[in-house]
């Protein structure tokens, strides 16, 4: 774990520079509007996460807002907070219930626990624009956590590539505004795989106990992070640069300590009310499969901030084109594709509905496939995949930027753009009689061009995301 | 493996103790807990009141089968309308002021009320000449007094600022 020593730094002095140029640019674009882009109370979870953690703290009982079934306590109260019912709104009161176990408590202690430290009792003081704070910052760090991992998987060129896509996408700079337990998840899981990785390569114990740490505390944010448990005992099993004896051995510590944090959110249902718990525990269990059998393909193509709200971004779509290139390479890319499909497999599990947050995780293992793969395309012109998706993220960017009425312009040079582009894809097939040189400087070329231009229109994008655009855009 | 067992025991060892200790003082401070804690919280802080109370209202229906709409027409050009979800109202009786408070709370102005009568809503006040007049929409049926309790739900209040 090089890379959060002051000696890297003063090695890498330029990686460090770009490092920090990029964290403050993706500081820049989350700060930007993040009180009003998504709108206040386009999810009433935002609130009701903040309420558990600031009523836990202040009495000792978690109380929020729930949509699910089986709550003894329930008291409906009109809460202005926002003056969402003069809003967007629908007019119904929240359903205040305690005590609250709809997901463990960790997510709600950050952002109840800011209040609370600025003196907030009322729960319709909790504005937008204070509690989400904690979430910009944690948004901010996860842009560096993407560039630790990216650099440890694949090299310091993808870790700032990663890293910089992770800062600028629209989605994932709107999202990662939102007070969703998800936003404390990635954070910690990126901890975790950071760990695991370490104890990969330098067969040190401690980064294991760490990694399972991070398992067992993401387990005290959301019960879904589970995926990154299971994820993590696989990548430790298919550690084949150890025996089989060596494997079992770190299940042995990995496992409990891993688990150890749903252990704690039962003794701490256990403590508050035993028959709630269970109660909510089942009913949460039985809740609709909204997302339905077409759950996969509801991810890939619907970009999606909240359940109804969607915010098309080609990043996200390149990152699912990555995803399947990774693919071929099972083995290889095991550290991005064991925790995705592990993820996945655990939302289409649990079901429930089709809520845009869920998908966050995803992201900046996403970012990391899509920067190995431009970087692939770098030092291999005959593999064009990486500018392929950049192509596709640069066409959905360009269409939101600039809008079709006025792309009608641009139209003729789109068109000779286009051209020699999909002539790079298809020269591979004459690679016998073509300079690699040239191919290679030319490919660079066109990258580089394409990469900068999605960097570019992702910070417009975002930018151009105001109260009132966002209002209207669905 | 004797090492490996040995050291997740001491784990669990730690974790117990520190989970106890933080569990037993949870359960030690939830004990102050009561619904008025509650009622504490979700009281609305006070704001600042305005002075038009068809400045704001409650967009949309809520999801609920027992509700009230208010209809407040402060001149015959400006409106507003709110709808109260009866599912808020703990009294075992609701009464048109109960509903009148919310639609005041919910929108920042402030009710005035006297003998049973409403005398102002923010700075529209009964005077010799224009005076506020309530009645329950559609049949028309006048509200006799605002603290008599409501038979019939779902329904509408509406109140009207003007001429005697």
């Amino acid at each position: 774990m090089e890379w959060i020593s002051l000696k890297y730094v003063k090695r890498n002095l330029l990686t460090s520079g770009l490092l920090l140029i990029i964290i403050l640019i993706g500081f820049g674009v989350r700060y930007d509007q993040y009180a009003t882009v998504p709108f206040p109370g386009d999810s009433r979870d935002e609130y009701s996460n903040t309420w558990v953690g600031m009523s836990l703290l202040q009495t000792g009982m978690p109380v929020g807002f729930s949509g699910i079934d089986g709550y003894e306590n329930q008291k409906w109260a009109y809460i202005n907070v926002d003056n969402v019912y003069q809003t967007i709104d629908n007019g119904t009161p929240f359903a205040i219930n305690w005590p609250w176990f709809d997901h463990p408590p960790l997510t709600g202690l950050v952002t109840g626990g800011y209040a609370t430290l600025l003196g907030i009792k009322q729960f319709d003081q909790t504005a937008i624009y204070i509690i989400r704070r904690p979430m910009v910052v944690l948004g901010t760090l996860s842009i560096f956590l993407v560039f630790i991992y990216g650099s440890m998987l694949y090299g310091k060129r993808v870790g700032l590539l990663a890293s910089t896509f992770y800062a600028v996408s629209p989605l994932v700079v709107v999202g990662s505004r939102m007070i969703q337990a998800e936003n404390l998840l990635i954070p910690i899981m990126l901890t975790g795989l950071i760990s695991l990785v370490a104890f990969e390569k330098s067969h040190k114990e401690h980064w294991l106990w760490i990694g399972a740490i991070m398992i067992a505390l993401g387990l005290l944010v959301k019960l879904s992070g589970i995926g990154f448990f299971l994820a993590g005992i696989i990548l430790l099993l298919s550690n084949h640069s150890m025996d089989w004896r060596e494997r079992v051995r770190h299940l042995i510590i990995y496992v409990p300590v891993g688990i150890s944090g749903f252990i704690l959110f039962v003794m701490y249902g256990f403590v508050i009310d035993w028959n709630q718990f269970l109660r909510t525990l089942a009913s949460n269990s039985g809740r609709i499969y909204g997302i339905g059998p077409e759950a996969l393909s509801d991810m890939i193509l619907r970009s999606k901030v909240t359940n109804t709200r969607t915010l098309t971004d080609g990043w996200v779509l390149a990152g699912w084109l990555s995803f399947a290139g990774l693919f071929q390479q099972l083995e290889r890319h095991r550290y991005i594709l064991v925790p995705v499909l592990c993820y996945i497999l655990t939302l289409l599990f649990f079901g429930s509905h089709p809520f845009g947050w869920y998908r966050f995780p995803l992201w900046p293992l996403f970012m990391i496939g899509i920067a190995y793969w431009v970087e692939r395309t770098w030092f291999d012109w005959k593999n064009g995949w990486g500018l392929f998706i950049s192509f596709v993220t640069l066409g959905l960017l360009l269409r939101k930027v600039i809008g079709i009425n006025n792309f009608q312009s641009f139209v003729s040079l789109w068109k000779l753009l286009v051209l020699p582009l999909f002539g790079l894809f298809l020269l591979p097939l004459w690679s016998k009689h073509l300079s690699t040189t040239w191919m290679n400087r030319l490919m660079r070329v066109a990258l580089t061009l394409t990469v900068i231009g999605c960097i570019v229109l992702s910070i417009r994008y975002t930018n151009s995301l105001t109260a009132e655009t966002w209002y209207f855009s669905n | 493996m004797k090492a490996t067992l040995k050291y997740v025991s001491m784990y669990y060892v730690l974790l117990v103790l520190i989970a106890t200790g933080l569990l037993v003082s949870l359960k030690r401070h939830s004990q102050s807990f009561n619904v008025d804690s509650i009622q504490n919280a979700i009281t609305p802080s006070k704001r600042m009141k305005v002075s038009d109370p068809c400045q704001y209202q409650v967009l949309g229906d809520p999801a609920s089968t027992e509700w009230i709409k208010v209809w407040i027409y402060c001149s015959s050009d400006k409106k507003a309308v709110t709808t109260i979800d009866a599912r808020v109202f703990e009294e075992q009786e609701i009464t048109p002021r109960l509903v009148l408070e919310k639609a005041a709370e919910l929108n920042h102005f402030e009710l005035s009320v006297q003998d049973g009568q409403i005398t102002g809503m923010g700075e529209l006040v009964n005077n010799s000449t224009v005076r506020w007049d309530c009645d329950f929409g559609q049949g028309n049926e006048d509200i006799q007094s605002i603290d008599l309790p409501i038979e019939k739900i779902p329904l509408s209040i509406k109140c009207t600022y003007g001429m005697d």
